[in-house]
């Protein structure tokens, strides 16, 4: 009575690495490896180095930042002798991982599988390659634009705390909207009125963003400029 | 130096900016299932009591095609013990022990609202046609196809005072779209299961 | 004939000059996003509600895909009446705040994504391999969460079959993720620990 039952494929597919398109992301992997492997070798021409490092030194104040690497991390199998509760939760994860996979592999059909993965892939393209973008040029052009207005940074910051959180709540919104105007089941489901609620939801935080500026604005430029 | 305050200010910032946006989305849509929050949630997908009967709807009759077949005069509920059906028709139900129950419906979507359910106790009708309390069942309901046209309901529903084959919604008979003429109701189960325009109860153990 | 002692000189290669301006391109797109914000501490704090937020959305989730579809030996609690009510109501709202919190996961640690070279060993793959899953299957999980509540499904796929796989998936890439990342999360757990840190110098954790 399960419904996975009923989309079992015709095909008994594996996908993955049969595929070509598996082939060809394990040539780019291959490639690519050979391609770090090969800088780190020319690195080690001291000269060369010297020159590269000035080209590439990572800004002061990132802790996150990844740096090419001089230093040889341990192995996964040290990793695995040192820290046996890290591995035991590596290998769990591994295997819910693969236990998901299994589900997908054995319940879809090959055409709804691919079509998946598209939909994964896109996940990633809209974050990384859209949503993610627009939103740090977003702040940087608030940065600008607050400081040439003379803005503090707190004011500065209170304006793209506003804006993140109004573009936050429209990427949530903003399908309700769009499944409403397709049409519901019913008059129960999406019953509300979404493109009021969210054109509400930006007027309270224009309010808030705006009062709020102003005040950090004018403490501002009270504290820097106090005349009797 | 500057370069410090500057930098735990934009830290603070940044983390009040996900705190709001976070529980602000959480307040604008959480209404729909917490009744205090109710007024506050403008993004919700379902309002706390729009609908006929004070109730939500998911599926319509028109949507699952049992109009006819609800509407019928003939309807019976038939319980099913051993291979021998027994038919309770509305009225046969009406003559019986109703109890009421206050239970909600919890729909996956994450919305809920609580009602007032009238009707036979499902272990009643289980000791009228001669089985135990504790018997799983399987459910069928008019609806001719869907994923839950037929389900299954564990032994500990059943034996539960509080499962009921429900006639009446907060004191009026079943509206079509709620289930008429009878439905399934039983605590702490999904919507999706609380199954409506009965057709059959069958015990399987 | 003398031997050579210096390697010989030759034409940088094609592949060589291409290696070299992206390495520079990413470096420079790193410099540009470089932020207070953007720490392991701050990933820290983020990501732990976010993992919160998911672990409440994993239970929950599963409870509600059982008591549909029971493994044969399960029984459920009929009391208190309201379970399901609650269980599912934390499910939906946890789930909408998590993408919030995704949002905010992402954003901190979006510099990674230009790290040069993309892969230095096996080891250094799978790890990003495994975020990449990660961040693919909880990106499309919950939005596939928050538009079921809108009843509308733009995807051809069934969305109870990938909704339950998908969060396998989720859980086993978080889990993972968790794993190797453990001694940087205890580093900066604490407050104190972390500001301690911030003043040693930008060089501490190259580990990616």
């Amino acid at each position: 009575m399960s419904a996975r039952r009923s989309h079992r494929g015709a095909v008994g597919a594996r996908g993955g690495l049969d595929s070509p398109a598996g082939v060809g992301l394990a040539l780019l992997g291959v490639v690519v490896l050979l391609l770090a492997r090969r800088r780190r070798r020319r690195g080690a021409d001291p000269e060369r180095r010297r020159r590269a490092s000035r080209r590439s030194r990572p800004a002061p104040l990132m802790p996150l930042m990844p740096r090419t690497p001089r230093v040889r991390r341990p192995g996964p199998l040290a990793l695995a002798a040192a820290a046996p509760g890290r591995a035991a939760v590596i290998a769990l994860g591994a295997a819910a991982l693969g236990y998901g996979a299994w589900l997908v592999l054995t319940d879809l059909p090959i055409d709804l599988i691919a079509w998946l993965a598209v939909w994964l892939a896109g996940a990633i393209v809209v974050h990384d390659g859209l949503i993610a973008p627009i939103a740090q040029l977003a702040g940087v052009a608030i940065d600008r634009t607050g400081r040439g207005l003379r803005m503090p940074r707190s004011a500065r910051l209170l304006v793209a705390g506003g804006l993140a959180v109004g573009g936050a709540w429209t990427l949530v919104a903003a399908p309700e909207i769009v499944a409403k105007a397709r049409g519901a089941a019913n008059p129960t489901v999406l019953a509300g009125d979404y493109a009021a609620a969210l054109a509400w939801a930006w007027i309270a935080i224009a309010v808030a963003v705006v009062v709020g500026a102003v005040v950090l604005t004018s403490r501002a430029r009270s504290r820097a400029a106090p005349r009797s | 130096m500057t370069g410090e305050r500057d930098a735990r200010l934009s830290r603070r910032a940044f983390l009040t900016t996900v705190g709001v946006g976070t529980i602000g989305l959480g307040l604008l849509t959480a209404g729909q299932t917490v009744d205090a929050l109710a007024p506050l949630a403008l993004f919700a997908p379902r309002r706390v009591g729009a609908g006929p009967q004070g109730l939500p709807v998911n599926r319509t009759a028109e949507a699952a095609a049992v109009r006819d077949l609800a509407l019928a005069p003939d309807w019976s509920l038939e319980v099913v013990h051993q291979g021998v059906p027994s038919r309770f028709g509305l009225d046969d139900l009406r003559a019986l022990e109703l109890v009421e129950a206050r239970l909600p419906i919890a729909c996956v979507e994450g919305w809920s609202t609580e009602a007032t359910w009238r009707g036979v106790r499902v272990r009643d009708l289980l000791a009228l046609v001669g089985a135990p309390a504790r018997s799983a069942c399987r459910i069928a309901s008019l609806e001719p196809n869907g994923p839950y046209a037929v389900t299954s309901m564990g032994a500990e529903y059943a034996a539960d005072p509080g499962t009921l084959v429900a006639i009446e919604l907060g004191g009026e008979p079943l509206d079509l779209d709620h289930g008429y003429p009878a439905r399934l109701i039983a605590p702490a189960r999904p919507g999706v299961l609380q199954t409506k325009w009965l057709r059959t109860i069958e015990v399987v153990s | 004939m003398t031997e050579s002692t210096t390697r010989p000189r030759r034409r940088a290669g094609i592949v060589d000059r291409a290696s070299r301006r992206l390495e520079e391109r990413a470096a420079g797109i790193r410099r540009a996003l470089d932020s207070p914000v953007r720490t392991t501490r701050t990933a820290v704090v983020v990501g732990r509600l976010l993992g919160l937020a998911f672990a409440v959305c994993f239970a929950t989730g599963l409870f509600s895909h059982f008591l549909q579809d029971p493994l044969p030996w399960m029984r459920f609690p009929t009391v208190p009446a309201d379970l399901y009510r609650w269980t599912q109501g934390a499910h939906v709202v946890a789930g909408t705040m998590s993408i919030v919190l995704l949002a905010a996961k992402l954003w901190t640690v979006y510099p990674r994504l230009f790290a040069w070279p993309p892969v230095t060993s096996l080891a250094s793959f799978l790890e990003r391999a495994s975020i990449g899953v990660l961040v693919a299957s909880a990106g499309l999980q919950v939005a596939m969460g928050l538009l079921n509540t809108y009843q509308w499904y733009p995807w051809p796929f069934d969305f109870r079959t990938v909704h339950f796989a998908l969060a396998w998936v989720v859980a086993g890439s978080l889990a993972i993720h968790v794993a190797v990342k453990l001694p940087e999360i205890r580093r900066h757990w604490r407050a104190a620990d972390a500001e301690e840190r911030s003043g040693a110098g930008p060089r501490e954790d190259g580990a990616s």
